[in-house]
C-alpha cells in the first residue's frame, strides 16, 4: 500500500535535508491532498473572519480587538497540530478504544453538570481550565461516532439487527442525553441524526428506524415545545420564514445582514451589523457576518466548500478500506456537513436557532479543534484508501497498526 | 431498490448525498432572495439604526461692558443623567447618587423606576464640578454625565436689570438676553456620527460646525454702573424706600452708561428671586411725573415764543380754577418769572402756560418731547406711558397735564426729555449695546443714534440756567459737584393710589446733568416711597451727586480748576445764594 511507503522512523537517503516526518505527512496529504489544503484554506479564511467579526466585540470586552483573533489562532494551530498528528495515527486505534474514550468523555461532560462553572450564556457547554476552555460534547460527538462505526462494522448483517441493536441504543442515548442535560438540545439533535442516518445508509430496516421514532416524539415535544425559550425559537422560526423583518430580534439582525450583503457585499471588515446588532457575530452567527462583507459570491463559496468537504468526505468514506473506515469517515463527514448546514440555514431563518458552530470558521476552540481532529482522522482513512476498486474487503483485524 | 452492494445501501447513501445537495440549493435560492431580490429592503431598512445626527452646541455670545470686561459669559457644567433600564440595582444606584446630589433618596428611586424614563432620565441639572467629579469616581453602569452649557454672570448682581437671564432651555428670557436673543444665540452644529446597537457612537462621517452667537458691546460702564448701584442702594436704604432707579446717560449720544434699579438680583441665581424684582423699573413701569413735567411744558411755551424768560407771570396766590375745579399751589406766589416758576415748581404757573400753548399744541410739545411713545431703547418690555390724544381730555385735563398729572411716563422718558436741556435741544434715542461682534469677529455698529430736534438751542440754555440754579440756590442745593457745574431739577411727585393722590406716597426724584457747559452725563435718580425726608431735593439730590461725582472722575472729565480749592474741600462759589426751598 501507498501509505507504507515511508514508515516513521526510516530516513529517505536520497534526500537528507527533508525530513522523513514531513515526508511521511505529505505522502498521508497526498492521497488527499485537495481536501487537506482546502481545509487549510477554510481555517484560515475562518481566521480572517472571526478577525473581522470580533474586533468591534473584542475590543469592548477584552480591551483589545485582536482578542479573539490571537485566541482562534492559537486554537488553530494546536488543531492543526492536532490534525496532522490523527492523520498519521491509524484511524482503528480510536475503534479500539472506543470504550475508554467513551468513559474519558462521558465523565468530562458529567462534570459539567456536578460543577457549575459559570454558565455560559445560560449552558453549562463548557469546562473551563484556565485559557482553555473546552466543550465535551464536541468531543462527544467523535467518540460516538467511533462507537456507532465500530457497531457497525461488527454487524455484517445489519439489516434485521433486533436486540443486537440495544447496546448502540443504550450507549448513543445515553450520552446525548446528557448533552440535553447541559442543555445542548442542537448537538444531541445533530447526534442522533447522524447516527439514525448511518443506520440507515448501513441498510438498517425502515421499520427500526419508525420504531426508534416514535418514543422520541413525546420526548421532542417535552423538550421543545414545553420549555419556554425553544417553544419562543420554534415560533419565532416560523414567523421568520414569512418575513425575517417581522422576526425576533436575531433573526431580523442576521436577515438584514446578509440582505444588506447584496451581491458582492459590503466589503471584508467593514460589517455595520456586527457593532453589536449581529448577536453571537463570532460564533453561530458568522455565516450572516460573509453573507454581510463578502456577500452572495463569498456566502456561496463558503457553500460551496462545505458541499464540497461532503464529496470528497464521501469519495474518501466509500475508499475505506473497512466497513469501520467507511462509517467512521462517513459519520464525521456528515457530522461536519450537518452542522454547517444547520449553521448556515439558521443565518437565512430556513431552520430555527440551533446554537451550532460553523465549523473551521465559527470562534470557538473546542469546535476548530474537534473539527480539525475529525478532518485528520478523515485523511488517514483516506491514506490507508482501497488502491483498486475492486479490491474487496479485508478483515480489519489483518490491518498493521501504527 | 435498496441492494445492498459491499457493506451499504447504495441507494440510501445516494438518497443522503443528495438530500445535502438539494439543502445546498435550498440555502442558495434563500440567500438570492435576501441578496439579490430583497437587497434594497434590507438594505435600507437600518439607516437609522446606524446613524445618528447629535447637535454640536454652540456657545452664546458673550455681553461685554465698553470696556470690554465681560458682564455676562459661558462655562461648561455636568448635568447628570441616567439609563434606569441598564442598572441593575436601582436602590442602591438611587442611594449612591441621592447622597451625592443632596437628593430625597425614595423620590429619585420611584422616578428611576418610572418605565416611561427606562432609556433616559434627567437626575439633576448644572451640578458643581467638585460633586461631577465625585459622581464621576463612582463609575456607576448608566449613570452618565453631559456637558450642558451654563451662563454665568462673573459680576453676579451688577446690571442685572439691563443683562437679564438665560431660561432653563438656554434661551433669553429678559433684559438684553430676551432683547438680542437672535445674535447672542449661535446656531447648533451637528454631527451624524455612525452608532452601534446601543446607540454609541464610535465615527464621526460628517459635521457642520456650529456658529458661535454673536456677542455684544454695550455701553454700560462696569465702574459707573457700580456706582451707580452702589450710590443708589445707599439711597434707598437711608430714607427707608421701598425702591429706587437711578440711569446714567451720555448727553450727546443717549448711550447709557448705567442703569440701576434697587432692589436688585443676582442674575446666576435669578429663580430664587421674587419675578417682581426682575422688573426694570426705568422702563417698564409708568407713573405720574409730577412737577417734573412743568419743565417740559415751560420749556415748550418758551420755545413757542409764547413766554420771555424774564416775564412775569401772575400766580394768583395759589389758587386757580380751570374747568370748574380749583387747583392750588403748594404755596401761595405772587407774580413769579418764567424762571421762579422753575426754581419754585409752581403748578399755577405751569397751568398758566400750558394754557397759553393750548390743548393741541401742549400735545404735540409732549408728543415730540417723547412722551406718550416708547424710547426706543434696546431692552425688552419697554412702557409706553399714557398721554391721551386731546379728543378724549377733559375740560380740567390739560391743568393736570401741565403740572404732571393725568399723564405716565417712564423714568426712561423723562430722562430723554430732561436730557435735551444738556445737549442743546435734541431728543436722542437711549441705547444701552454699542456693537454686536460675530462669529468671525466682525463688529457691527448699532444705528447711529438718533436726534431729534425739539426745542431750539437758546431755549435749552435758559432752562439750563434756570436747572443751574436749582442746584445753586434752590431745592437742588445737595446735588452740588465738587469741581464741576453741575445743572438739574428737583421732583417730589404724591403717588396716585386707588384713584387719589396719596398723602404719604411719594416719588422723590433728581434729574441733573454735568458738567456745565457741556454735560456730558444726564442722571436720573428716583426714590421711590422715601420715609422720613421726602423731598427729591434731599432724597434724590445726595444720590445723584455722588453718582455724577464719581462718574465724572471716571470718565476722566478734568475738573473746572477755578472750582476747586487748594484743600480740596468744597469750596463751591457761592454765587447769589438763595433762600432754600
Amino acid at each position: 500500500m501507498a501509505v507504507r511507503r515511508f514508515p516513521l522512523g526510516i530516513r529517505d537517503r536520497r534526500n537528507r535535508h527533508s525530513s522523513t516526518w514531513m515526508k511521511t505527512v505529505l505522502s498521508k496529504t497526498g492521497n488527499n491532498r485537495f481536501l487537506f489544503m482546502g481545509i487549510s484554506i477554510l481555517t484560515l479564511f475562518g481566521l480572517l473572519m472571526v478577525y473581522s467579526a470580533s474586533m468591534v466585540v473584542a475590543a469592548e470586552r477584552a480591551g483589545s480587538p485582536s482578542y479573539y483573533f490571537v485566541r482562534q489562532s492559537l486554537h488553530a494551530v494546536a488543531g492543526y497540530l492536532l490534525m496532522i498528528v490523527l492523520m498519521l495515527v491509524d484511524y482503528h486505534k480510536w475503534l479500539k478504544l472506543r470504550t475508554i474514550l467513551y468513559l474519558a468523555a462521558f465523565s468530562l461532560t458529567s462534570l459539567l453538570l456536578v460543577f457549575h462553572h459559570a454558565p455560559i450564556k445560560g449552558a453549562h457547554r463548557a469546562l473551563r481550565i484556565d485559557l482553555v476552555s473546552f466543550q465535551p460534547s464536541e468531543l462527544a460527538k467523535l467518540v460516538i461516532l467511533f462507537y456507532v462505526a465500530y457497531f457497525l462494522q461488527k454487524q455484517q448483517e445489519i439489516r434485521k439487527a433486533g436486540l443486537r441493536l440495544l447496546p448502540c441504543i443504550f450507549f448513543v442515548g445515553l450520552f446525548t442525553g446528557l448533552i440535553v442535560l447541559e442543555p445542548d438540545l442542537g448537538q444531541a439533535l445533530c447526534i442522533l441524526f447522524i447516527v439514525t442516518l448511518l443506520f440507515f445508509i448501513a441498510g438498517l430496516d425502515w421499520k427500526y428506524i419508525a420504531i426508534a421514532a416514535l418514543p422520541l416524539l413525546p420526548l421532542f415535544y417535552f423538550f421543545t415545545w414545553k420549555v419556554p425559550f425553544r417553544r419562543a425559537r420554534i415560533l419565532a422560526w416560523l414567523a421568520a420564514l414569512r418575513d425575517p423583518l417581522n422576526a425576533d430580534y436575531h433573526t431580523r439582525q442576521t436577515a438584514i445582514a446578509v440582505g444588506r450583503g447584496g451581491f458582492l457585499g459590503v466589503g471584508f471588515g467593514k460589517s455595520r451589523q456586527k457593532f453589536f446588532f449581529l448577536p453571537e457575530v463570532i460564533g453561530d452567527s458568522i455565516y450572516a457576518l460573509i453573507g454581510e462583507e463578502l456577500g452572495l459570491v463569498g456566502a456561496v463559496l463558503v457553500l460551496a466548500a462545505y458541499l464540497g468537504y461532503l464529496i470528497l468526505g464521501a469519495k474518501i468514506s466509500i475508499k475505506a478500506p473497512d466497513r469501520g473506515g467507511f462509517y467512521l469517515g462517513l459519520g464525521i463527514t456528515l457530522m461536519l456537513a450537518l452542522q454547517a448546514f444547520v449553521n448556515m440555514s439558521t443565518a437565512l431563518a430556513i431552520v430555527p436557532n440551533k446554537g451550532l458552530t460553523l465549523p473551521f470558521i465559527s470562534q470557538g476552540g473546542s469546535s476548530l479543534v474537534i473539527s480539525l481532529m475529525a478532518t485528520g482522522i478523515l485523511l488517514n482513512i483516506s491514506s490507508q484508501r482501497k488502491t483498486h476498486p475492486d479490491d474487496e474487503e479485508q478483515p480489519p483485524d489483518a490491518k498493521e497498526q501504527i | 431498490m435498496l441492494e445492498r452492494t459491499g457493506f451499504f445501501v447504495p441507494g440510501r447513501f445516494v438518497a443522503v448525498m443528495a438530500f445535502f445537495v438539494f439543502w445546498s440549493l435550498l440555502v442558495i435560492a434563500r440567500l438570492v432572495q435576501f441578496q439579490v431580490f430583497q437587497h434594497e429592503r434590507y438594505a435600507k431598512r437600518p439607516a437609522g439604526a446606524y446613524f445618528l445626527t447629535k447637535p454640536v452646541y454652540a456657545p452664546r455670545g458673550a455681553i461685554y461692558d465698553c470696556r470690554m470686561s465681560e458682564l455676562a459669559t459661558n462655562v461648561m457644567v455636568d448635568t447628570v443623567a441616567v439609563e434606569p433600564g441598564v442598572i441593575q440595582d436601582i436602590p442602591a444606584v438611587s442611594e449612591k447618587l441621592a447622597t451625592l446630589l443632596e437628593m430625597d433618596p425614595a423620590a429619585l428611586r420611584n422616578r428611576m423606576r418610572d418605565p416611561l424614563h427606562q432609556k433616559y432620565l434627567r437626575v439633576k441639572r448644572r451640578i458643581d464640578p467638585g460633586v461631577a467629579a465625585r459622581v464621576k469616581s463612582l463609575g456607576l453602569r448608566g449613570v452618565n454625565l453631559e456637558a450642558e452649557n451654563l451662563r454665568v454672570y462673573p459680576n453676579r448682581d451688577l446690571a442685572s436689570h439691563t443683562l437679564g437671564f438665560v431660561n432653563l432651555a438656554g434661551n433669553g428670557a429678559a433684559g438684553l438676553e430676551m432683547q438680542y436673543e437672535n445674535q447672542l444665540n449661535g446656531r447648533n452644529g451637528k454631527v451624524l456620527c455612525e452608532v452601534d446597537a446601543l446607540g454609541r457612537c464610535f465615527r464621526e462621517t460628517e459635521s457642520i460646525a456650529p456658529i458661535p452667537g454673536s456677542s455684544l458691546v454695550l455701553s454700560i460702564d462696569g465702574s459707573i454702573q457700580h456706582i451707580a448701584q452702589r450710590e443708589l442702594s445707599l439711597g434707598v436704604e437711608r430714607s427707608r424706600a421701598a425702591a429706587g432707579v437711578a440711569i446714567v446717560m451720555e448727553s450727546e449720544t443717549g448711550r447709557i452708561l448705567a442703569l440701576a434699579n434697587y432692589p436688585d438680583f443676582n442674575c446666576n441665581t435669578y429663580g430664587e428671586y421674587d419675578m417682581k424684582l426682575w422688573r426694570n423699573r426705568a422702563v417698564q413701569d409708568q407713573f405720574e411725573p409730577g412737577s417734573t413735567l412743568k419743565v417740559v411744558v415751560a420749556a415748550a411755551a418758551l420755545d413757542a415764543g409764547l413766554t420771555k424768560p424774564g416775564e412775569l407771570i401772575d400766580c394768583r396766590m395759589g389758587s386757580m380754577t380751570v374747568g370748574g375745579h380749583v387747583f392750588h399751589d403748594h404755596k401761595p406766589y405772587g407774580l413769579l418769572t418764567f424762571l421762579q416758576i422753575l426754581e419754585h415748581s409752581s403748578n399755577i404757573g405751569a397751568i398758566v402756560l400750558g394754557m397759553r400753548l393750548g390743548e393741541e399744541r401742549l400735545y404735540e410739545s409732549l408728543r415730540s418731547f417723547g412722551f406718550g411713545s416708547r424710547t426706543g431703547i434696546d431692552l425688552p418690555a419697554e412702557a409706553v406711558g399714557r398721554l391721551r390724544e386731546p379728543e378724549k381730555w377733559s375740560a380740567l385735563s390739560i391743568a393736570s397735564i401741565s403740572f404732571g398729572q393725568e399723564i405716565a411716563v417712564t423714568s426712561m422718558q423723562i430722562l430723554v426729555a430732561i436730557n435735551a436741556i444738556a445737549n442743546g435741544g435734541y431728543r436722542v434715542r437711549p441705547s444701552v449695546v454699542d456693537r454686536v461682534i460675530d462669529s468671525r469677529g466682525a463688529s457691527v455698529r448699532m444705528k447711529a443714534p438718533e436726534r431729534i430736534r425739539m426745542m431750539r438751542p437758546e431755549t435749552a440754555a435758559v432752562i439750563g440756567n434756570a436747572f443751574e440754579g436749582v442746584v445753586l440756590r434752590g431745592t437742588g442745593k445737595r446735588a452740588a459737584l465738587e469741581g464741576y457745574r453741575a445743572a438739574g431739577k428737583t421732583g417730589t411727585a404724591q403717588k396716585a393710589e386707588r384713584g387719589r393722590f396719596s398723602k404719604s406716597r411719594y416719588m422723590a426724584s433728581f434729574i441733573g446733568f454735568a458738567p456745565l457747559p457741556r454735560p456730558h452725563v444726564t442722571i436720573l435718580v428716583q426714590i421711590d416711597e422715601p420715609k422720613g425726608a421726602i423731598y427729591g431735593g434731599e432724597v434724590a439730590a445726595p444720590v445723584f451727586q455722588k453718582i455724577a461725582q464719581e462718574t465724572l472722575l471716571n470718565l476722566r472729565i478734568p475738573p473746572d480748576r477755578s472750582l476747586l480749592t487748594l484743600n480740596g474741600s468744597s469750596a463751591l462759589p457761592s454765587r447769589n445764594p438763595g433762600p432754600p426751598e
